[in-house]
């Protein structure tokens, strides 16, 4: 039996730790905001027609230098998975 | 006289009942009101006018029935009409100081509302800003590591690529 590459084998648990950990904290919140929002209580109608305003109220423009950098590096980071293909 | 009370911006208990819906506005609701203390202040003086002129009927200046032969009657008769003409001004003149105090009041309780609802305007404005800024802090934050998390993970992509280099140079040397 081959033995493991241990570089191999810390990635790929890099991988999956960070992977599940992103999904539970994505999904943990997205349910928290549905509870929230959910209802026909008009306390609770009015928080949404005030959160729809906020997200069509909402300007790039103040993030634009945060959206630039991480476009940036995601572009290394593609670079960098098609340098692993070459490889 | 005590001093006014502030506007209470507290939500569960509303600031002032024309906040709510389904109730006609906070202007026609107050001039309906004084509409009705008004019809009560002019009832109140006709009754009380009307009584004393009943009084004024039984009592002995009372004018006689007609086809009696009584010389006092012209002159009770004009004391009645004198009394009646008085009765009237006093009416008129009630109906018009009841309307002008009215109508001060009214004012007076509208300016104090107009004060009130623009205080509650500069606030939900300033709670709104607040609530902007708010905002774009927390996705400035939230985008923040975003980035960091990217650069870390470029980092071990880029460790990743010079182990795989490496790797095959020691193996096919």
């Amino acid at each position: 039996m081959p033995r493991p590459d241990p570089f191999l084998v810390y990635r790929t648990t890099l991988f999956i730790a960070l992977t599940a950990y992103y999904v539970v904290t994505t999904a943990g919140g997205v349910w928290r905001v549905v509870a929230l929002l959910h209802g026909n209580d008009p306390r609770k109608r009015l928080l949404r027609t005030y959160l729809s305003y906020q997200l069509v109220s909402f300007r790039i423009r103040p993030l634009a230098g945060e959206l630039l950098q991480i476009a940036f590096w995601c572009t290394i980071l593609l670079v960098i998975y098609w340098l692993h293909g070459k490889l | 006289m005590s001093p006014p009370e502030p506007p209470s911006l507290d939500p569960a208990t509303p600031s002032s009942p024309a906040d709510t819906p389904g109730r006609p506005p906070r202007a026609s609701r107050l001039s309906g009101m004084f509409d009705s203390v008004r019809q009560v202040g002019r009832d109140v003086v006709s009754v009380a006018l009307g009584r004393l002129l009943e009084s004024q009927e039984k009592s002995p200046l009372a004018p006689p029935e007609a086809g009696e032969s009584n010389p006092a009657a012209p002159d009770a008769a004009k004391r009645v009409g004198v009394l009646h003409a008085v009765a009237q001004q006093l009416r008129g003149a009630a109906d018009t100081y009841v309307a002008a105090k009215l109508d001060e009041i009214e004012a007076r309780v509208d300016e104090k509302l107009e004060t009130i609802e623009a205080r509650i305007d500069r606030k939900i404005v300033e709670l709104h800003q607040q609530l902007v800024e708010m905002r774009d802090r927390e996705l400035r934050h939230r985008l923040r590591l975003l980035k960091v998390t990217l650069i870390f993970t470029a980092l071990v992509a880029v460790l990743s690529l010079v182990y795989k280099w490496v790797s095959q140079l020691w193996q096919f040397p």
